[in-house]
């Protein structure tokens, strides 16, 4: 039913085109130091999420639950990915240079060096 | 009665076959005689196409192709993702029934039946507690006026979440009314134009108490059938009171077991449920998809009745004109063309384009310039373009008064109200241009053509998906997002404009969509304010999803092949 070869690559296109003029909206009216256009504009984002998740027919009590579980993971996420990335970077650098260096030694000086 | 014969010196090689047809049509068996036609079966599709023949002046018209575009890939994981999320909330509100947090609104078993076969456990059910009521509020809205092209609502709010509603007493006026049937805006109070409806009521009175058979058949039903059969250009025709029980009633008088049915996918439930009671066989084909039924005949045919593999004792393909929720219109010289070749009889289902295409409104064989004799059973409504309530069975003689005995509706069914009646003759004498005004058949139909086409081109302009043949009056708006189904019908009666927007038992559960049926009695004023408000309103919630190329869908093709198969 939908058509999965054609635009794969540029799914999320549309949606930042909206984003993006809304944004760009946004981005103005900042300059302006307009208040009251940037609220309205984050009160439209909340709508869109609402709809997109589906979250707009819940009652008001199971939206807090939701939106406190949704808000949790991207906290853990960020967290971790604070936490953990930096290392996992500089371990995956020292070991690619590593094997860039090392060529012309044995594989068990590399082994040793460890 | 001029307009058959015009019809028939345009379709000049197709008016052969109908005589050979109707030496044909006392045969009961199919399938064997195919050999002496296969040489002629290619040039009657040449002539379909390509027409030459025409007069000029009734020249069969070349369809527009229905569209049917898909969305983007992100839409379809979004309202996969979007009724997951519901569906586990609703797994969610179920637990805390069961524990006892909650009180459970719906119906419940009684203590003493807990441990029997539950009765609310199935999906329908549960869809119905946790999706369907949360958005209650866009369906069965109470109307205080008559459904014209504007009518009033009266505004209820609900305290507990759609559980329970109450009416504030205050009335929502002016709403433009773009759900209603109301084709050819014959759902008037209009004084002047039901006086004979009035004279009627006054001699007939209101009520017939009686069935067809026994005393009910009053003079008004023959003139009704009468007019009906000459509207239609047939020999003779049959009303009843009530279209479903039309389709549901007649369908098991006409086939019986032994007797094959080959049904379109998107066929309404009436069709659906006279097939099923009629005790026949039946076939579902692909959406208009005519190499889809053309196989499924083939094999069927050829494998004969289920475990006898006996000759079928009839065929019986069953389409409709427009489809109500696609908006698509159906094939009909090619299906002409196959029911010639395979030998099946056609039961067109005229619900809701009769009076509603077609340059003078006599529905879709008007429209591809077929003779309706051609159609072995035409039925329709009159609940859409002509205001009133009921259906009609017409065809030849022989089938009608077969009908007229055998039908379950004839026998049992209570006879058709007279103010009904007269509502629908004095529709069809308005439409024939007949009543001595010429508002009928020019003004209204006209009418109906320029606002569908207004609209539809206007819509697809601005980046909606649209389903559905450019001729049709009804325009599915696809929303396909369960959360965006309830935002957009609530949004919209805010700015006083009444939708009908479906959702999953009636369309795939992807496919949620807006419905609009358009109106001869809409002003191009109601539309664009109707066109404005959903520019507004698709840029707000953002459902203008089309990326204007519009990919048919696989399985259609341009060209049809027959000549290939034989």
């Amino acid at each position: 039913m939908f058509n999965v070869s054609a635009v794969a690559w540029i799914w999320n296109y549309d949606l930042s085109v909206g984003i993006v003029t809304s944004a760009r909206s946004a981005a103005v009216s900042v300059l302006r130091m307009d208040m009251k256009n940037m609220r309205e504009y984050v009160g439209w984002l909340y709508y869109q999420y609402l709809l997109i998740t589906g979250i707009y027919v819940l009652e008001p009590w199971e939206q807090s639950i939701f939106n406190t579980l949704l808000f949790t993971m991207v906290a853990m996420v960020i967290y971790t990915s604070y936490v953990f990335v930096p290392i996992h970077v500089r371990l995956a650098l020292e070991f690619f240079s590593e094997l860039v260096r090392g060529q012309p030694e044995s594989t068990v000086a590399l082994m040793n060096s460890r | 009665m001029i307009r058959t014969d015009e019809q028939h010196s345009c379709n000049g090689t197709l008016k052969c076959y109908s005589d050979q047809k109707q030496q044909q049509s006392n045969s009961l068996k199919n399938g064997y005689h195919r050999k002496e036609k296969v040489s002629q079966s290619a040039s009657p599709l040449l002539s379909v196409q390509k027409n030459g023949k025409g007069d000029g002046f009734h020249q069969p018209r070349v369809r527009g192709e229905d569209s049917f575009e898909e969305a983007p890939m992100y839409v379809a994981v979004l309202t996969y993702m979007g009724y997951g999320i519901v569906i586990l909330f609703g797994y969610f509100r179920d637990f805390l029934r069961a524990v006892g947090f909650e009180k459970c609104h719906q119906a419940q078993e009684r203590e003493e039946q807990k441990d029997f076969v539950p009765l609310y456990q199935d999906f329908e059910n549960f869809y119905k507690r946790n999706l369907y009521t949360r958005v209650r509020d866009n369906w069965n809205r109470p109307i205080c006026s008559l459904p014209g092209p504007v009518f009033d609502i009266m505004e209820r709010v609900s305290d507990d979440y759609n559980w329970t509603f109450r009416l504030t007493g205050r009335t929502i006026e002016n709403v433009i009314n773009m759900g209603s049937y109301n084709y050819l805006g014959f759902a008037e109070n209009n004084v002047d134009f039901l006086k004979t409806v009035a004279e009627e009521t006054r001699q007939y009175g209101v009520g017939v108490c009686s069935t067809r058979q026994e005393l009910g058949n009053l003079s008004i039903h023959e003139k009704l059938e009468r007019l009906v059969a000459e509207f239609l250009g047939v020999e003779s025709a049959m009303a009843f009171g009530m279209g479903f029980a039309t389709n549901s009633m007649n369908i098991p008088a006409l086939v019986g077991k032994g007797c094959l049915i080959l049904s379109d996918e998107l066929n309404h439930t009436s069709l659906i449920l006279g097939a099923r009671l009629s005790g026949a066989t039946i076939r579902v084909f692909k959406h208009n998809n005519m190499q889809s039924l053309e196989k499924m005949l083939k094999e069927t045919i050829c494998s004969g009745q289920p475990r006898t593999h006996r000759a079928w004792k009839k065929i019986l393909i069953m389409v409709e004109g427009i489809y109500s929720m696609e908006g698509s219109l159906v094939r009909l010289p090619e299906i002409l063309v196959l029911k010639k070749k395979y030998k099946a009889y056609l039961y067109l289902d005229e619900a809701h384009s009769i009076g509603a295409v077609g340059p003078t409104g006599r529905g879709v064989t008007e429209h591809f310039g077929v003779d309706p004799n051609e159609v072995d059973v035409l039925m329709g409504t009159f609940t859409k373009s002509f205001g009133a309530a009921g259906g009609y069975i017409a065809g030849k003689k022989e089938l009608v008064d077969y009908l007229r005995s055998h039908s379950h509706s004839a026998v049992y069914a209570t006879a058709m109200s007279p103010p009904v009646v007269e509502q629908i003759i004095r529709a069809i004498k308005c439409i024939m241009g007949v009543d001595g005004t010429t508002e009928g058949w020019y003004k209204k139909i006209r009418q109906l053509a320029e606002n569908t086409r207004y609209l539809r081109s206007r819509l697809k302009e601005m980046g909606f998906i649209i389903y559905g043949n450019q001729d049709s009056p009804v325009v599915p708006l696809l929303l396909y997002l369960p959360g965006k189904v309830g935002a957009f019908s609530r949004a919209m009666l805010k700015r006083k404009i009444g939708v009908v927007v479906v959702g999953f038992p009636a369309t795939p559960i992807t496919e949620a969509r807006a419905r609009f049926c358009v109106s001869a009695a809409h002003t191009r004023e109601m539309l664009d304010k109707v066109l404005q408000s959903l520019d507004e309103l698709g840029d707000y919630i953002k459902v203008k999803f089309s990326r204007h190329r519009s990919s048919y869908r696989p399985e259609l093709y341009d060209e049809t092949d027959f000549e290939l198969d034989s």
